[in-house]
C-alpha cells in the first residue's frame, strides 16, 4: 500500500469531503495529474472534468467537477472547486437533460456570449456524465 | 399619585411595545437561523482560500503582482460595515466607536472611507470625513453580486494608487449573544507562512504564478468580502434577536411591577372605602 495523506475537496457551499487517501487525479488546465503522499508543493488550477481518489481501503471515488484550483502539500491536498459532485450522486436524468438543452442552444443560432455558455453548459453535462458511467456502467 | 386609570394605561402601553419587540425578535430569529447556516458554509471555503492565496504571497516575490505589492501607507482605506437598522444593542455602536479610535490613530495619513450600512452612513457622513462609497440597503438579498461591487472598487482604488492599504471593519460572528469587532487587512495581501512545513521550499506553478494570481485574487477578494458581508449579517441578526429578547423580558418586568402598583392601589382603594362607610354608619348609629 502506498503512503497516505489527507485529501479535502471543499466548494464554496460544504466541505463536500475529507479523507486519507493514496493517489488522486485531478483534471489540470494542462491536463490530468497525479498526487501521491510528500508530492513537492504546488498550486495549479482545474478545468472541468473527473476526480478519481484511491482510497486508504482501496476503494476509489469518483467526482464531477467543474474547475478551480489545488494547493498540494507534502501531507495534505486541498481541492478548492466552484462546484463538485460525487459520481453516485449525480442525477442522470438532469445531466442528459443539460446536454440535450446545451444542444439545442448551439444549433440555434445566437449571439457570441450565448454559445460560450451553451459550450461550457454542454461540457459540464457531458463530463456529469463520463463520471456517472464510472460507477454505473450501463 | 398616579390614579387607576393612569397605571392600566402604561400597562397596555408597555404590553403593546412587547407585542413589537418579540415580533422583531421572532423576524430576526428567523433571518438569524438561515444566515448562520450561510455563514457556517461559507467558512471553509474562504478560509482555505485565504490560507492559499497567503501560502502564494509568502513565496512569491511581492513584486510579482500589483495586489501584494507593499506600498508606504500615506493613505488608507476603510470598508466600515455596520447595519441599516438600530435596534439590535451595541453593534452599530461598538463598530463606530472601534473604527473611530482606529482613525485617529491614522494621525497624518489621509483617510479615506467606504460605508456598508446605514447607520454607519450617518454618523460618518455627518462627521467631516472622507467618503468614497456608500452602500445603503445592502442586506436585503445580500447576493455575491454586492461583493463584486465593493471588490472593483478597493481594486481599483489600490491598482490606481489612490489608497496604499486597505482594512475591513466589521462585526465577526461568534454566536447569537457574541459578536466580536474585527479589523481586518485586505489589501495588499498579507502573506500567511504555511505551518505544515518550517522548512518548505518552494512552491509550483502550474502554468505559473502571476497567471494564477490573475485568477485567483479577483475570486480570493470576492470570497473574502462575501463571507465578511456574512458575518456582519449572521451578527446583526444575532444582536438584534437578544436586544429584542431583553426588550421582552424587560417588558414583562415592567408589566409586573406594574400590575403589583395597580393591585395595591386598588386594595387601598376599597379599603379607605370600607373605612368610609363603617365610619359613616357608626356616626349614624351614634346620633
Amino acid at each position: 500500500m502506498d503512503k497516505v495523506f489527507d485529501l479535502e475537496i471543499i466548494t464554496p457551499l460544504s466541505v463536500l469531503y475529507k479523507a486519507k487517501i493514496q493517489h488522486v487525479r485531478l483534471p489540470g488546465v494542462a491536463g490530468y495529474l497525479g498526487i501521491k503522499a510528500g508530492h513537492e508543493p504546488f498550486v495549479t488550477t482545474l478545468t472541468i472534468g473527473e476526480i478519481k481518489a484511491n482510497l486508504e481501503n482501496n476503494d476509489v471515488k469518483y467526482f464531477a467537477t467543474s474547475g478551480g484550483i489545488v494547493e498540494v502539500l507534502p501531507n495534505i491536498t486541498t481541492i478548492l472547486v466552484e462546484t463538485a459532485e460525487e459520481a453516485t450522486e449525480i442525477n442522470l436524468e438532469r445531466a442528459l437533460y443539460a446536454k440535450e438543452r446545451a444542444e439545442r442552444r448551439l444549433a440555434e443560432k445566437t449571439t457570441k456570449t450565448d454559445i460560450n455558455r451553451a459550450k461550457l453548459a454542454l461540457a459540464k453535462a457531458e463530463n456529469r456524465i463520463k463520471v456517472i458511467k464510472k460507477v454505473k456502467p450501463e | 399619585m398616579a390614579s387607576l386609570r393612569d397605571i392600566k394605561q402604561r400597562i397596555a402601553g408597555v404590553k403593546k411595545t412587547q407585542q413589537i419587540t418579540r415580533a422583531l425578535k421572532m423576524v430576526a430569529a428567523v433571518k438569524f437561523r438561515k444566515a448562520q447556516q450561510s455563514i457556517l458554509q461559507a467558512r471553509p471555503y474562504a478560509n482555505r482560500l485565504n490560507e492559499i492565496v497567503g501560502h502564494i504571497a509568502h513565496d512569491l516575490d511581492r513584486n510579482l503582482h500589483p495586489l501584494l505589492a507593499e506600498r508606504a501607507p500615506a493613505r488608507i482605506g476603510y470598508v466600515i460595515i455596520t447595519a441599516d437598522q438600530g435596534l439590535c444593542g451595541s453593534f452599530n455602536a461598538n463598530i463606530i466607536r472601534r473604527a473611530e479610535a482606529e482613525i485617529r490613530a491614522q494621525e497624518g495619513n489621509d483617510v479615506e472611507l467606504i460605508l456598508i450600512g446605514k447607520k454607519g452612513v450617518d454618523y460618518f457622513g455627518k462627521r467631516g470625513y472622507k467618503v468614497i462609497g456608500n452602500y445603503l440597503k445592502f442586506f436585503k438579498d445580500l447576493s455575491f453580486k454586492q461583493a463584486d461591487e465593493i471588490e472593483d472598487i478597493i481594486r481599483e482604488s489600490y491598482l490606481k494608487e489612490q489608497l496604499d492599504r486597505i482594512y475591513l471593519v466589521y462585526n465577526e460572528f461568534k454566536s447569537a449573544m457574541r459578536q466580536d469587532v474585527t479589523i481586518e487587512q485586505i489589501l495588499p495581501i498579507i502573506p500567511i507562512i504555511p505551518d505544515e512545513s518550517k522548512n518548505l521550499v518552494e512552491f509550483n506553478f502550474e502554468p505559473d504564478a502571476v497567471k494564477i494570481l490573475d485568477v485567483l485574487i479577483p475570486r480570493y477578494l470576492n470570497v473574502k468580502i462575501w463571507r465578511v458581508l456574512l458575518e456582519s449579517y449572521t451578527s446583526e441578526m444575532g444582536a438584534r434577536m437578544t436586544a429584542m429578547e431583553n426588550a421582552t423580558e424587560n417588558s414583562n418586568n415592567i408589566i409586573n411591577d406594574l400590575t403589583l402598583e395597580y393591585n395595591k392601589l386598588r386594595q387601598e382603594k376599597i379599603t379607605s372605602e370600607i373605612l368610609e362607610i363603617v365610619s359613616g354608619s357608626e356616626a349614624l348609629k351614634g346620633s
